[in-house]
């Protein structure tokens, strides 16, 4: 995986930890990132965004305690060979945040829901592989 | 870049007008050339009041004073005008142009038509009571926008036309306004190439207009707020004036390190940058000394010359200035000196320190002895009065000792309290400058000015035993403000 | 409060290592114009301590006072322990320091400058110094006085980071770099924070180059140190409540932990609150109708100050 995949944004309310395990989560969840695949050094994310070398060990080391990621030798952090690909719970998890973020806007600027929910549908249909 | 100190002027007297003259520079530079223009003009007035009624040399001595006046505010004031000018246009400020013509164009009238009428109605004839003040105006403005090499040449132009007066043609008056011509041509260059720069303080150092060496004015030197800003780069180029070089300082050296690090070009010099400064002062005096006439020169190389010794003598208030401005400026050697490992213990730090300054101050006081015993060979003076110059000498070194200690202290040496201190000095160097120049036999005075001397030596020395003090009790000898 | 400890080379085992930086209470005032109004602060080894604040909020003046290089009129500082004012030798050889527009040395050739400053370090790397003044494409042999305030500040960096510092200073390093020499200054902090685990303590008044590379912020403001937390920690920790009419109408007195409440232009109150480490939300953010988001730093540090 290129160290280019993730995007980090320091303005964000959200620590930059968080940022990165939140999209490698993702990147897993969705299927870009395969079991096995070896993930970029610390060193080489830190230093393709300028940040911290210490903020991208700790969302790393978050990822291994949660069994995300998996240290082996000589390939360094490499993501964990899981039986099963996380649960739907898990996966709607991941995409709540977003929801609720199209909720508060809608809701902001007096959108009506019906509308909303068709345009929705129509980006869905398009995505579809 | 900073070409112009601006010290935010209120609307000023006249408006615009006012502004502008007030804008060009600082208010405490104002004073003083105001102060020296008055001045200047009194001695005039009381010379008018007082002296001799034989027409023409009165006429002559009226007509020099008022010369020298507007040279002197032209050259210290009203020339930084240009300054203005050309940092408004840099600046596209739209009125600023504007205000800058009317503010020539009064500063013209007040300093060329109000002194003219004065010497008409005295009786001074009118090519002398226009002539002098007109030159007056243009050699002031020359003064400032010419680089310093022509400046001094500038100074020393009249002496060595009266000194080859007898091998040339007698003087035409289409000579003069041929001279005049010329100068105003060199003087509307100099004036363009001011007006035309981009960055003034990126023209080289020897091109560069006298009143841009340094660039918010050397004045700003004695102001303590704006002492802390950093200068547009007034580089001095490698020949002219010996920089101290770092090829023997290190760890091992840590007082050639200190030496190299403090005060900066006043800083004290190895053995070949000190000999380098000796020889290029050899040279300018080879050059000034056109002649070498033994007690007789005409007055200009004469006023000369008292400048040369004179700045001579203040080069230990320049060196306190000097030390005093490092202090303030955040950012410079000063920081760095703290910092260092190497120098020693703060304790062995701070006595290398004072050590360097007391060797600089050495070191300027031998090249002001120098100066002091050429002014006696030139003058042809006795050997009671060069032992009354030795003695101002000495005195003159007491009271630098006294500006550096309060500079490497803490204190101001620029303040009216330190201006008091030097009063005496100052009265006291007057009188013997005086006497050396005119020559006048000490005969009587001279136990009184023994006394004196040595007063003043014992006073400034015993004096400067409090900064001094003061400078060990400090935390570390590289505090900044 | 850190206490000064005695740190000396014969007893390292029985003293814990003392702090890298401290200061406590620090007061100065220039001319009736009160500068540093008692600021205590400690940076922890092995952080990055942004130091924040706008420009006259006092960060050189923290930072001056907080090397020994000014005296303050009140209050200590102490760098690995020894005061500040009288730092000995080992702790300079491990100090770098970077200052805001750097100046000294003017009439040097930059060659000449780093050749003599390298000559006082045991640890100074030579071979750095050639590869970034040619990355960096900084001339050898021009004087420093012809350099641009850009290139100076590069030439400063460089010579502050080739002694391979264990602590690194630097007042508003980037203030004269271009954004492309901006993100290489921080790569180049990070990175030595990462590896090396130098200490590094810096100010900007841009807050995303601080959030890049900072584990901890301060945030200084008129003088005073309103915030000093772990950066991450504070971004979690903050919340701008948008509280409607009926709700707002019942608040009596502030919510804990209450930075700033001003009238919101939809209607009610918006109020920023920042909990303390451990504590927990206020009963505020449960109450229906209140909705709730996360603040940028930059935002935080305005409702902060006001």
């Amino acid at each position: 995986m290129d160290a280019s995949l993730l995007s980090i944004q320091p303005n964000a309310p959200e620590p930059l930890y968080r940022q990165i395990t939140g999209q490698i989560r993702r990147l897993v969840a969705g299927g870009q990132l395969r079991a096995g695949q070896a993930l970029p050094s610390v060193r080489e994310v830190a230093g393709l965004h300028a940040i911290n070398p210490m903020t991208v060990s700790r969302a790393y080391s978050q990822l291994e305690a949660e069994g995300l990621l998996v240290r082996l030798r000589g390939k360094g952090m490499v993501v964990a060979d899981l039986a099963t690909p996380p649960d739907l719970a898990a996966r709607w998890a991941l995409v709540d945040p977003a929801l609720d973020a199209l909720a508060r806007h809608a809701r902001e600027l007096e959108l009506p829901a019906d509308a909303l929910l068709d345009r929705l549908k129509t980006r869905l249909k398009e995505d579809l592989p | 870049m900073n070409a112009v100190a601006v010290s935010a002027p209120a609307r000023g007297l006249f408006g615009d007008t006012g502004a502008a003259l007030a804008a060009c520079t600082l208010r405490r530079h104002r004073w003083l050339v105001g102060i020296v223009y008055c001045v200047l003009l009194g001695l005039g007035a009381l010379l008018g009041a007082f002296g001799p009624t034989g027409s023409e040399s009165r006429a002559d001595g009226l007509g020099f004073f008022v010369l020298v006046a507007n040279f002197s505010i032209w050259a210290g004031w009203f020339a930084r005008l240009l300054l203005l000018q050309s940092a408004a246009s840099g600046l596209r400020a739209p009125g600023a142009a504007t205000a800058v013509r009317w503010a020539l164009l009064w500063a013209a009238l007040v300093t060329l038509v109000v002194p003219a009428t004065v010497l008409l109605s005295v009786g001074v004839p009118p090519s002398v009571a226009w002539g002098a003040p007109v030159l007056g105006v243009l050699g002031g403005l020359l003064f400032s926008v010419m680089p310093p090499p022509a400046a001094i040449a500038l100074l020393v132009l009249p002496g060595l036309a009266q000194m080859f007066s007898s091998h040339l043609p007698p003087m035409q008056p289409w000579h003069l306004v041929a001279a005049a011509a010329v100068g105003v041509m060199v003087l509307a260059a100099c004036i363009r190439t001011l007006l035309r720069a981009q960055d003034p303080g990126a023209i080289p150092a020897w091109r560069r207009p006298l009143m841009l060496q340094a660039p918010a004015g050397m004045v700003v030197w004695t102001d303590p707020k704006s002492a802390a800003v950093p200068d547009a780069p007034a580089i001095h180029d490698g020949w002219m004036v010996a920089m101290p070089r770092p090829d023997h300082a290190g760890p091992h050296a840590p007082r050639a390190a200190i030496d190299m690090l403090l005060a900066g070009p006043m800083g004290y010099l190895g053995r070949r940058a000190t000999w380098k400064q000796w020889g290029f002062l050899i040279l300018a005096v080879a050059v000034l000394m056109v002649i070498p006439f033994r007690g007789d020169t005409p007055l200009i190389r004469n006023a000369l010359l008292i400048g040369v010794v004179v700045g001579l003598l203040a080069s230990g208030w320049t060196l306190a200035l000097r030390l005093e401005r490092q202090r303030r400026r955040l950012s410079g050697e000063l920081s760095e000196l703290a910092l260092l490992p190497g120098l020693g213990t703060p304790a062995q730090a701070g006595v290398r320190m004072r050590h360097s300054v007391m060797r600089r101050l050495g070191q300027l006081m031998l090249f002001a002895l120098a100066g002091l015993l050429l002014l006696a060979w030139m003058r042809g003076l006795e050997w009671s009065q060069v032992a009354l110059l030795l003695g101002m000498l000495a005195g003159t070194g007491a009271a630098s000792l006294l500006m550096c200690a309060t500079a490497v202290s803490g204190g101001t040496v620029a303040s009216l309290r330190m201006f008091l201190l030097m009063l005496p000095l100052l009265i006291a160097a007057t009188g013997t400058l005086i006497i050396a120049m005119i020559r006048i036999p000490l005969d009587g005075q001279g136990l009184a000015w023994t006394v004196v001397w040595t007063i003043l030596t014992a006073a400034y020395g015993a004096a400067a035993l409090v900064p001094w003090r003061r400078s060990r009790d400090r935390a570390h000898a590289f505090l900044l403000d | 409060m850190n206490a000064m400890l005695d740190v000396s080379d014969s007893a390292p085992l029985l003293s814990p290592p003392a702090a890298p930086l401290a200061a406590d209470g620090l007061i100065k005032q220039y001319d009736h114009d009160s500068v540093l109004k008692g600021v205590s602060l400690t940076v922890e080894p092995g952080t990055v301590l942004g130091l924040i604040g706008r420009n006259g909020a006092g960060k050189s003046t923290l930072i001056r006072a907080m090397l020994g290089l000014i005296e303050p009129d009140a209050g200590t500082a102490t760098v690995w322990g020894e005061p500040a004012l009288r730092m000995g030798d080992a702790a300079k050889q491990r100090l770098g320091y970077v200052p805001q527009q750097p100046e000294a040395m003017a009439w040097l050739q930059v060659g000449e400058m780093l050749d003599f400053i390298g000559r006082f370090y045991p640890r100074w790397n030579a071979a750095y110094v050639d590869a970034t003044l040619e990355r960096w494409q900084l001339p050898r042999n021009r004087l420093l006085a012809k350099l641009s305030p850009g290139e100076r500040q590069r030439v400063a960096i460089i010579r502050a980071l080739a002694s391979q510092p264990e602590l690194l200073v630097l007042d508003e390093p980037a203030s004269a770099l271009d954004p492309v020499g901006r993100r290489e200054l921080l790569r180049e902090i990070a990175s030595r924070a990462g590896d090396s685990g130098t200490t590094v303590l810096f100010s900007t008044h841009i807050v995303s180059d601080l959030e890049r590379v900072a584990s901890h912020v301060a945030f200084l403001h008129a003088g005073r140190l309103l915030l000093h937390s772990e950066l991450d920690s504070l971004k979690e920790r903050n919340l701008r409540l948008h509280v409607p009419e009926a709700v707002a109408a019942q608040l009596r007195d502030d919510v804990p932990g209450e930075v700033s409440r001003r009238p919101h232009p939809y209607g009610g109150l918006s109020i920023t609150v920042l909990r303390g480490e451990d504590a927990p939300w206020p009963d505020l953010v449960q109450v229906p109708g209140v909705r709730a988001e996360a603040l940028p730093l930059e935002d935080l540090f305005i409702e902060v100050s006001a």
